[in-house]
């Protein structure tokens, strides 16, 4: 039954106010998955269980460790050792007891297109390069919309493929209408704005295809517009490719890290102080109000991906917390 | 715990455990930044909130849940991140910012003082507490998609109240009462008849036709003898009877409230016949004439059908009257946006009005949010505004005040591809009448007219935002004008007008607010030819601002206006909350706080900043709002 009960309506008058009904329903619908759930992904968590989706999974492998009580929001400190999809189950069911919540302990490895099909939108956090890859094409595939994102330190990204994605948007047009008064000798004009709902396409390129973009290409302007962070995410994943883990705050992770910046920018033709040379300084764990920020971010993509309502960030977003700019970059090979 | 792998250095960490931080607000933006501060570090956390858990805020507070509703927003939230955190040291107070015990010496024991508001009132307050205290303050506001989030630092920064506040929207009485053209005018005039039959009397929100609109001047309406009873009751002069003795005589019946609200009036209004050369005529119904044959289920999503309306207007005046005979003698109704029958009424009446005077219907869900002044709020803008605060309290540890910014959360993107807009923070603005090191004012108005009640209520505490002035005039004997220690009672010359005591062109003041630390001397130039409806008027002339008063100062030639305040004009000031309205802001303080949960009021729309990669901005995508 899609009729939205007088109960729900009172829970979300605020957002019904804000994207209407039509939006609210087709979230009542949508199913979610949420694969890593440290502390950028119970960000995600909470913004998206609190708007009423149809269901949310969360899925991770990992048990909680002393680090996610600095920026896990979901879990509590009795959870150590814990799987932490299992213990962050409770506090996400309170957040909205409409919304169904499953938990899935296995690896993201292991599961397949299939397994990836049975959602409108996968979210990916906390995963490498090549999860990131072949999950977003087996997605694609199955034309379900893709998300990933993280934070690392102070800094953070989400992108977006949403494939060929239907939304509308609303435009408010002013029109005038004349009324004759009755004996004729005067007219009024009385203004009145309408709201036109407009159906709009969004093409989107896969995270592999991003990549292949030429960033030589880009203009002096372009660049200055452009956000460190698109190379501190690369950075940060070869280091994990080559050690199967992320930084931690060292010397010697420092020091191996400023060498793989220094790789990173040659090989993409970028000059070296494109990213600043103590990137490495804040770069380590998930600092929370970071994770606030860009979880708030990528959450509000996946309510207007579900919805089909207004216009998404095509098709990056990066967030430097010590500059506190965030920036949406589209980036694709033109 | 140092062990534990972060991007805060050990001794900022240190710092930020030790940090004593004081959060205003425990609602949309609170509760995300409660949580956001125990994760990152800080144990030592007073949060104060007067409201209580409602179910419209579950979609975005999370701290709390359904089982919550009607306890305090502070303690509830105090446990909930208790959970997330159980050796944080938390001390929530379920209590008014306004309250006198916050005053400067309670501020002072703070490093860091961080806003999650709702209004404007409560700002301003905070604001002059923390300039008096000398503590620093982070502001925020959030309103739909957009979010706001700036650092005040006495001194170095501008204050919250170094840009003028927003015209408050306000519409001339008789456009309510006789000629309203858009919904918002019948909405407001619906309101005003709840009040005027259920709720506090207010001689400003009289409903009746108004004779004396200036519109139908020589035309005093009155056909034939005039002897009627109903045109009697419109006479301003002497009402032989008020609204609300008239609808407890005829015992609050629909079908006799309806005919002469929407008949008898109406046709009043349409004797007015000036009124209606160029407007067209409003078309008075009858009772009997809505009656429906066939009753379908009222959908409050949809616009209704005159006869629906109507149907609704009764079944709502009825509900109105067994609350207000429940409440017995003396009793009455505090109007409130979540209570069916009050909302249902307002939105039937303001819709029956609408019809009568051809004007566009909206459904009771949209006649909602223009009657509370409902702010769309959710979660995910609360979550990136509260992250930003914290970054922003982040560099106030790590004593990196150069890093501090105004942030601006947009809904889309523009060719700066800034969706986070970080803007340098202006200085403070010379002339602030609260930053400034001596506040000075200089206002135009009439003082054989205006009395000091007015003085205190409609300038020093809605204008200049004081709570508890005291007055003295600055004739060298050090004359009390107003005294905050007594009670209205007592205060005999509240009556009085200012040129009583002596106060004429030229005259200084000076209003002292005790709690806020806060003084301002007050110029006066007396006027008696104020535009209409105007009490006073501020004028900004800068040889006047710190001048003498027996300096001459010719209004004509170099005074500028930059603020009215009119009277008589009407103001929407119900504030969503009833428990705000009501205890939050002491009694009869009308103050401009219009707004919902979590907005802020900084119209960036009307400053170019700098910003940091030197692209001055000043596009539609940093309009932020609000209010
Ligand atoms: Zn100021």
């Amino acid at each position: 039954d899609s009729e939205i009960t007088n109960e729900e309506f009172a829970q979300y008058d605020r957002q019904i106010r804000l994207w209407g009904l039509d939006a609210q329903k087709r979230l009542r619908q949508s199913k979610i998955l949420v694969a890593g759930v440290g502390g950028f992904g119970s960000e995600v968590v909470k913004n998206i269980v609190l708007s009423g989706v149809f269901s949310v999974t969360l899925l991770d492998e990992r048990k909680v460790c002393e680090e996610d009580f600095c920026s896990q929001l979901l879990i509590t400190t009795n959870h150590v050792g814990m799987n932490i999809a299992e213990a962050s189950k409770v506090r996400t069911q309170e957040l909205n007891p409409n919304v169904e919540v499953y938990v899935d302990t296995e690896s993201l490895d292991s599961k397949t297109a299939d397994y990836f099909a049975k959602f409108d939108i996968v979210c990916v956090t906390r995963c490498t390069l090549q999860q990131r890859l072949d999950i977003n094409n087996m997605c694609r595939k199955k034309n379900v919309k893709f998300f990933s994102g993280d934070v690392f330190g102070f800094y953070g990204y989400c992108f977006l493929d949403l494939g060929e994605h239907e939304y509308v948007e609303e435009v408010t047009v002013n029109k005038q209408v004349a009324i004759s008064v009755e004996d004729g000798s005067a007219e009024e004009k009385t203004k009145s704005s309408e709201t036109v709902s407009i159906k709009k396409t969004a093409t989107f390129c896969s995270y592999e295809t991003a990549l292949k973009e030429d960033w030589k290409l880009r203009n002096r302007r372009s660049l200055r517009q452009s956000s460190s962070v698109f190379y501190i995410l690369q950075i940060l994943d070869e280091f994990q490719s080559r050690h199967q883990r992320l930084p931690i705050q060292n010397s010697m992770d420092s020091l191996t890290l400023s060498l793989i910046r220094k790789e990173i920018l040659t090989k993409a033709g970028m000059k070296e102080n494109f990213v600043s040379d103590d990137f490495q300084d804040f770069c380590c764990s998930v600092l929370s109000p970071v994770a606030a920020v860009v979880g708030g971010v990528m959450a509000q993509e996946v309510i207007k991906a579900c919805s089909k309502k207004n216009k998404p960030h095509q098709n990056f977003f990066f967030f430097n917390g010590l500059n506190h700019t965030g920036i949406v970059d589209n980036i694709c090979p033109k | 715990s140092s062990e534990v792998n972060t991007p805060l250095s050990s001794s900022v960490l240190t710092d930020v455990n030790n940090a004593k931080l004081f959060v205003v607000g425990a609602g949309g933006i609170g509760c995300e930044l409660l949580k956001n501060l125990v994760l990152t570090g800080f144990r030592n956390i007073e949060v104060i909130d007067l409201d209580t858990i409602d179910v419209s805020n579950l979609n975005r507070q999370f701290l709390f849940q359904k089982k919550h509703v009607g306890k305090s927003k502070a303690m509830v939230a105090k446990e909930s991140v208790l959970r997330l955190c159980p050796k944080a040291n938390i001390n929530a107070r379920h209590d008014s910012i306004f309250n006198p015990q916050y005053n400067m010496q309670f501020f002072k024991q703070f490093d860091l003082v961080l806003n999650a508001l709702d209004n404007r009132a409560a700002r301003n307050h905070v604001n002059r507490m923390c300039l008096a205290a000398d503590v620093p303050l982070i502001e925020s506001g959030s309103a739909g998609y957009l979010g706001q989030v700036t650092v005040i630092k006495k001194s170095v920064t501008e204050c919250y109240e170094c840009q003028p506040a927003p015209r408050q929207k306000s519409f001339p009485g008789c456009t309510i009462r006789n000629t309203p053209s858009e919904l918002i005018h019948c909405i407001v005039w619906a309101k005003y008849l709840f009040n005027q039959l259920f709720g506090e009397e207010d001689a400003d929100q009289d409903v009746s036709p108004d004779t004396a609109d200036p519109e139908a001047a020589n035309n005093p309406g009155e056909k034939g003898d005039g002897s009627s009873e109903e045109n009697n009751s419109h006479d301003l002069d002497k009402p032989r009877i008020s609204t609300r003795e008239w609808a407890r005589e005829c015992d609050y019946d629909a079908e006799k409230i309806f005919n002469k609200l929407f008949h008898t009036d109406i046709n009043y209004l349409l004797s007015m016949d000036k009124l209606w050369q160029k407007r067209t005529p409003p078309k008075p119904v009858l009772w009997a004439e809505c009656q429906e044959i066939q009753e379908r289920q009222l959908d409050h999503q949809t616009v209704m059908t005159l006869q629906e309306n109507a149907r609704l207007f009764s079944e709502s005046i009825n509900a109105l009257k067994d609350e207000f005979k429940k409440q017995g003698d003396g009793g009455m109704l505090v109007w409130d946006k979540d209570e069916d029958p009050a909302m249902n009424f307002t939105s039937s009446v303001a819709n029956i009005r609408a019809h009568i005077f051809h004007i566009e219907e909206k459904s009771c869900f949209e006649v909602k949010s223009m009657a509370g002044n409902i702010i769309p709020a959710i979660a995910s803008t609360n979550a990136i505004v509260a992250g930003l605060i914290v970054l922003q309290a982040l560099c106030l540890i790590r004593k990196r005040f150069a890093d501090c910014r105004t942030v601006y959360v947009c809904e889309a993107v523009n060719d700066t591809k800034k969706l986070l807009k970080p803007c340098t923070l202006d200085p403070p603005k010379r002339g602030c009448y609260v930053c400034a090191e001596k506040p000075e004012i200089t206002l135009k108005l009439n003082t054989k007219t205006l009395t000091c009640e007015q003085f205190r209520d409609k300038i020093l505490k809605s204008h200049l935002g004081m709570l508890a002035p005291d007055v003295e005039i600055l004739d060298g004997r050090g004359t009390i004008l107003i005294s905050s220690e007594e009670d209205e009672e007592e205060n005999q010359s509240l009556g009085q007008t200012l040129d009583s005591f002596n106060i004429t062109h030229g005259s200084r003041l000076r209003a002292d607010d005790f709690l806020q630390n806060y003084d301002i001397v007050v110029n006066i130039l007396h006027e008696e030819n104020l535009p209409d409806d105007m009490i006073f008027q501020v004028s900004e002339t800068k040889g006047t601002i710190g001048a003498s008063a027996e300096k001459e100062t010719t209004p004509e030639n170099n005074t500028e206006e930059n603020s009215v305040v009119q009277e008589d004009k009407i103001e929407i000031i119900e504030d969503a909350d009833p428990s705000a309205s009501q205890d939050e802001i002491p009694r009869k303080r009308k103050r401009s706080s219009t707004n919902d949960k979590d907005s802020v009021l900084i119209d960036s729309s009307k400053r170019s900043k700098q910003c940091d990669d030197s692209v001055i901005v000043n596009d539609d995508n940093n309009v932020v709002v609000l209010d």
